[in-house]
């Protein structure tokens, strides 16, 4: 079994040889962090966070030589996603700075100026888009698990999405869904402020048809093992809000700059 | 409309008071208190629990009164993930079916190492769940629901209309168990029905 000589990951000694293994194994077990090349980046660091929310309450973002880590890392065979239990057990949420590395939620502001408005009057139901501009702009399609209808970028995103999912972990990507993309309302319990599904740049999803509490500081494990796949293509998520809301992910700040209308 | 509170094995086919030490009484008399499985819930008074009478089938059946008079029969279809278990139903029971707004709560299987409850908070509509939420170890299952089985849908508005359904229901209860004098398991329902109020965004 293959060890390294001395630590990896953060605040570690990371030699390019140590970095090279676990980079290698952290790939072979789903966790993916790029083509193995001995320099232990933000990617790096991340894939081992997201690995060690499998076993530890409070991830330190390190490898170190015959460590828990590094024999969980050589088990061979295992499923990640069965270790401890289903897919739908609780974990604790994860400190806010071992997730959504580099990405800004999104806000109404924003997205207004971007945009538009999508309709002039909302309630707490989800209501049709009336910006003409906007309502061309959504799509309804299936992106592999599910169907869902949003901005067309979005729906198209989450299309190159599922299927890197359904490559790295085969065993949440059989038990997705979704509880809704596209829905134009109010912030629950406001009047003020309109949900981020309005602009149809958002997804709540499911684990066998179960949705993760919101607000309880404990996220479902099978979301950890997909947050960090969303993060590399932009979306923030919604784990990092002040109140948690781990089923939430959304196209982070710099993607739905990237969809400004010319 | 009496407002019951009854405990049946679901899937089973008894609806009385009258098995083993339960009080047949008790069966007619608001929920006294709540099982004692889920954290920080009040300790539970003794309520009518009914022993099963035998396996339920693998289809959805309807739970009737058989035996000695019941005080109140009240019968309801069984719900997906409450096979096996005793269900009480906190809610309406108009003509003899569960009806309205209301909460069903699924206790383990009598010596199961599972302490979990489980708890639908919804609408039944003659005994069928039709809308709500089921509250699991790991979160919701919110929806529509058939013959017991929560239907698959992507549209987002039905898993609005459900927790707010929900909401409704836990509120509801919350109010009677209050009128009842039963506060701690009144303030139960009504953080439960804060918590199904916040789910959604």
């Amino acid at each position: 079994m293959p060890d390294i000589n001395a630590s990896v990951g953060k605040d570690a000694v990371n030699k390019s040889d140590d970095v090279f293994i676990v980079q290698r194994l952290l790939n072979e077990r789903g966790f993916r962090c790029g083509t193995p090349d001995g320099v232990c980046g933000s990617r790096t660091r991340d894939a081992i966070v997201a690995f060690q929310r499998g076993f530890m309450h409070k991830p330190d973002g390190r490898v170190d030589p015959g460590g828990s880590s590094m024999k969980r890392l050589n088990q061979p065979g295992k499923p990640v996603t069965t270790e401890g239990g289903s897919l739908t057990r609780l974990v604790p949420k994860p400190e806010r700075s071992t997730i959504n590395s580099g990405l800004v939620a999104v806000n109404n502001t924003l997205m207004t100026q971007i945009f538009g408005k999508p309709r002039e009057d909302y309630s707490e139901e989800c209501q049709p888009v009336t910006n003409a501009v906007l309502k061309r702009n959504m799509t309804s399609a299936s992106v592999g698990p599910f169907k869902v209808t949003g901005m067309t970028q979005a729906v198209r995103s989450l299309g190159e999405i599922m299927p890197e999912i359904q490559r790295l972990q085969p065993d949440v990507y059989a038990a997705l869904g979704t509880a809704g993309m596209l829905c134009c309302r109010w912030v629950r319990g406001s009047t003020t402020s309109i949900s981020n599904h309005s602009w149809g740049t958002a997804i709540d999803l499911k684990l066998n048809g179960v949705l993760d509490a919101r607000g309880n500081n404990q996220v479902q494990y099978g979301l950890t093992l997909i947050a960090p796949i969303f993060n590399r293509f932009g979306w923030y998520w919604g784990a990092g809000f002040t109140t948690e809301d781990a089923m939430h992910f959304e196209a982070g700040r710099a993607l739905v700059e990237s969809w400004r209308p010319t | 409309m009496n407002f019951v509170s009854l405990a049946l094995a679901c899937g089973l086919l008894a609806c009385s008071g009258a098995a083993g030490n339960t009080d047949r009484s008790a069966a007619t008399q608001p929920s006294p208190g709540l099982g004692p499985n889920l954290p920080n819930a009040p300790a539970a008074a003794a309520e009518p629990v009914l022993a099963a009478a035998q396996p339920t089938a693998a289809a959805p059946e309807e739970a009737k009164a058989v035996g000695p008079a019941a005080a109140v029969s009240c019968t309801f279809s069984a719900l997906e993930r409450f096979e096996g278990r005793t269900v009480k139903w906190e809610g309406e029971c108009p003509g003899g079916k569960a009806d309205g707004k209301g909460v069903l709560r699924a206790y383990p299987k009598a010596g199961s190492a599972d302490k979990v409850v489980l708890i639908f908070f919804g609408t039944l509509e003659r005994g069928d769940a039709k809308i709500g939420v089921i509250e699991t170890p790991d979160g919701f299952m919110a929806g529509e629901f058939k013959q017991g089985k929560l239907q698959d849908s992507e549209d987002p508005n039905v898993t609005i209309r459900a927790f707010k359904v929900a909401t409704e229901a836990a509120t509801l209860v919350s109010e009677r168990l209050k009128a009842a004098g039963n506060a701690a398991s009144s303030a139960f329902y009504a953080k439960k029905a804060q918590t199904l109020q916040q789910q959604m965004d």
